[in-house]
């Protein structure tokens, strides 16, 4: 069953766009502009926001899974962090791994005092999905199937995947941006994928009581 | 429980398996990379694994069916940030140039005090706070200029592409590996260095029109 779900939507599967370590020129071209911030200059401040938005802006959204207006407070907040304290970056990372890493502690901050569940299941519930081709249908089911898993995650568990699968970092970047060794990252995630897995599962054989794996 | 940290290192088995999620994504150090690669080569259980991690990423990245975020939500929500720094913020302190802005204050009284002793009659100098060059006063066309340079870039090109601009190196490297240059002869200078191939980036540090800083 599980295969089932896992396999129909398979492409090769590997990194999406030359997800090696992509050092040298964009980093350089980063922290060129970084430099700018570092001197308190606006522009170069306006110019890395508009480079980071987009990619902070999904990442906060999947992690906190509150409204749109949370999500660019805590947004700001922490790219005011960066503006503010553009000193503190010490150049021993990169600078993607230090903003995400005030990302990430500003957005357990905003969960801690919204006092959210963090393994709350939130996404509306579809009871009855819309009827169309059978294929269409399996595609959504199957959708809401893994969104449902991941909002079934642990917070922590939550941020290494997403870190991981959506934002392409490798073990030790997600370990300096959580605060935690490798290894503990490593068995975050190897429990998450796990859990993901068996979550896939039951929910599987919950809409198809009759199907056997 | 995500706090009890379970060692899968101590059979290699596990210790592949916990690194599949990244050799998949090629985020592998070069060595992990070939530890696993080798690994999978004699162990069919791990490349099962491999091919359910692979077909877990893409039905994961498939499920997310979000609109790019636009460049309009990018700039309302900038407007807001703007906002934000007004009210907030105070100027962040530019620590990075600390030892060098004490300098120039001490430079600048200094400067002062013959000034106001001789009383001279000549126009002072723009006052330039934290950007100015320590040892140059920078003359009209002289640009401030943030340069870096390509890696593995030698003294000696160096050298010749600073003297081909008549450009004067007058701080760095900053943590980045950033260096200030005063260069004369305005944009077509900065086109003309830019062009050099030992250098990497170069931009002015003077947009003519602002950056007054109080």
């Amino acid at each position: 069953m599980l295969n089932r779900i896992l396999r129909k939507t398979t492409q090769p599967g590997g990194p999406k766009d030359g997800a090696a370590p992509a050092a040298g020129a964009p980093d350089a071209a980063e922290m060129f502009i970084f430099e700018g911030v570092r001197q308190g200059r606006q522009k170069s401040f306006e110019e890395l926001y508009r480079l980071y938005h987009p990619r902070l802006q999904r990442f906060l959204m999947h992690m906190i899974r509150q409204g749109d207006a949370v999500v660019e407070e805590v947004l700001n907040d922490t790219m005011l962090v960066v503006w503010r304290r553009a000193d503190a970056f010490d150049g021993r990372s990169k600078l993607s791994t230090w903003i995400f890493g005030i990302a990430y502690r500003k957005a357990l901050k905003a969960l801690s005092r919204q006092d959210l569940p963090v393994d709350d299941t939130d996404l509306p519930e579809t009871e009855d999905p819309s009827p169309g081709p059978e294929s269409v249908m399996g595609f959504m089911q199957q959708r809401r199937r893994l969104q449902e898993a991941m909002s079934e995650l642990s917070v922590d568990h939550r941020a290494v995947v997403e870190l991981c699968y959506f934002q392409d970092m490798s073990h030790a970047e997600i370990a300096e941006i959580v605060g935690c060794p490798p290894e503990t990252v490593k068995t975050r995630m190897f429990y998450a994928r796990r859990r993901l897995r068996a979550l896939l599962e039951d929910l599987g054989d919950r809409e198809a009581p009759g199907a056997s794996s | 429980m995500s706090n009890v940290v379970v060692p899968i290192e101590t059979d290699p088995h596990q210790a592949v398996l916990a690194l599949l999620p990244w050799y998949a994504r090629e985020r592998l150090s070069g060595e992990e990379q070939s530890t696993v690669r080798e690994h999978l080569q004699h162990c069919a259980a791990c490349r099962a694994e491999l091919e359910a991690e692979r077909s877990l990423q893409a039905a994961l990245v498939d499920s997310r069916e979000e609109a790019p975020v636009s460049a309009r939500d990018t700039e309302a929500a900038l407007r807001r940030m703007r906002q934000l720094m007004k009210t907030d913020a105070p100027t962040p302190a530019k620590r990075s140039w600390m030892p060098w802005a004490i300098g120039l204050q001490a430079a600048a009284i200094a400067v002062l005090a013959v000034v106001v002793a001789r009383a001279t009659l000549e126009a002072p100098a723009p006052y330039k706070a934290l950007s100015a060059a320590p040892m140059t006063v920078p003359a009209a066309g002289q640009a401030e200029t943030l340069v870096m340079f390509r890696p593995g870039a030698d003294e000696a090109g160096i050298r010749k592409a600073l003297l081909a601009h008549h450009a004067v190196m007058i701080g760095g490297p900053t943590e980045s590996g950033a260096y200030r240059v005063q260069l004369p002869g305005g944009a077509q200078a900065l086109a003309a260095l830019r062009a050099e191939g030992v250098v990497a980036l170069a931009e002015s540090l003077e947009p003519p029109q602002q950056q007054a800083r109080p």
